[in-house]
């Protein structure tokens, strides 16, 4: 730096009267006191010089002689465009999402079918018909002689009722097979148990009272 | 299996299996040793699994429930453990 001012017209001190190459070290003070940030008309020699008054925020980015043009890089959202190649593969995936589920409902309906026909293999007429009107099937121990009803459609869980000789609900029990079977095979299984194995199903199975004695 | 592998064949037994599917029927001819053997094979299998084994009859008259393989049966139908809710 060269001289100081001793704070003539200035509030830092600094003068104003580059004398050497080293121009671009020259500061001034303006009224705003933007010491760091306002560069003067040059009025020095030397390999450096500097095109006008520059501010605060064209400081950095302003050369003079082989003036730098600085442009602004604007930040692109991140947003990815499909490709065709994208849109083959989802396609090819919901394609073969659809074949799945189709593909299962009909698994699906063929167990059901299937579970169905053996229920029926191994009932009475007069218990498909009462299946097929009361929507349950009423069964009866061999040793106990105590009464059932198994109700269809409602689950394999608490579908159970022991039923008194006047077909006053006692009490219901929930007790089912394990796994995930069609409800055809839970209301044989359950008619089975009851009928043959009443004393394990009862073991095993959660009752609860529907009435007082 | 299902159904008769030839017309002169003796189907004298078949064991339904419940499950996912609805059932798997497994068929033995009581002439054939073969036969017999693998259709006590899966029963003793499945038993071990904790499924339990009914004989009915095969107009699904009143049966009974079973322990050990009989191959003199019209029809065995094997029920996964039950379980309380």
């Amino acid at each position: 730096m060269a001289g100081c001012c001793e704070g003539t017209g200035c509030g830092c001190g600094w003068s104003t009267s580059p004398t050497s190459t080293a121009v671009w070290t020259t500061w001034t003070v303006d009224a705003d006191n933007l010491v760091w940030e306002n560069w003067n008309t040059p009025s020095v020699t030397g390999s450096t010089t500097y095109n006008g008054l520059l501010t605060d925020d064209t400081i950095w980015y302003s050369w003079n002689e082989n003036s730098v043009t600085i442009t602004t890089r604007v930040q692109q959202p991140r947003v990815r465009v499909p490709s065709e190649a994208d849109k083959a593969e989802w396609a090819r995936q919901k394609e073969a999402h659809r074949q799945r589920e189709a593909e299962r409902a009909r698994a699906e309906a063929e167990a059901k079918a299937r579970a169905e026909a053996l229920l029926e293999e191994n009932l009475t007429d007069a218990e498909r018909a009462e299946l097929k009107r009361e929507r349950y099937l009423t069964v009866e121990s061999r040793t106990s002689k105590r009464r059932y009803r198994i109700h269809a459609g409602q689950g394999c869980h608490g579908n159970i009722v022991e039923v008194d000789n006047d077909g006053r609900a006692v009490a219901s029990l929930c007790c089912a097979p394990r796994g995930s079977i069609p409800e055809g095979d839970y209301l044989l299984a359950q008619k089975l148990h009851l009928e043959h194995n009443e004393e394990e199903f009862r073991r095993v199975a959660n009752i609860t009272p529907r009435r007082t004695a | 299996m299902t159904g008769a592998v030839a017309t002169e064949r003796k189907v004298t037994g078949v064991m339904c299996e419940m499950n996912a599917s609805g059932d798997t029927k497994v068929i033995w001819d009581k002439d054939s040793p073969e036969e017999v053997a693998a259709a006590r094979t899966t029963f003793n299998s499945l038993k071990a699994k904790g499924f339990a084994a009914f004989s009915v009859k095969k107009d699904g008259e009143k049966g009974t429930k079973i322990s050990e393989f009989d191959p003199n049966a019209e029809k065995i139908i094997l029920v996964p453990q039950i379980a309380g809710g």
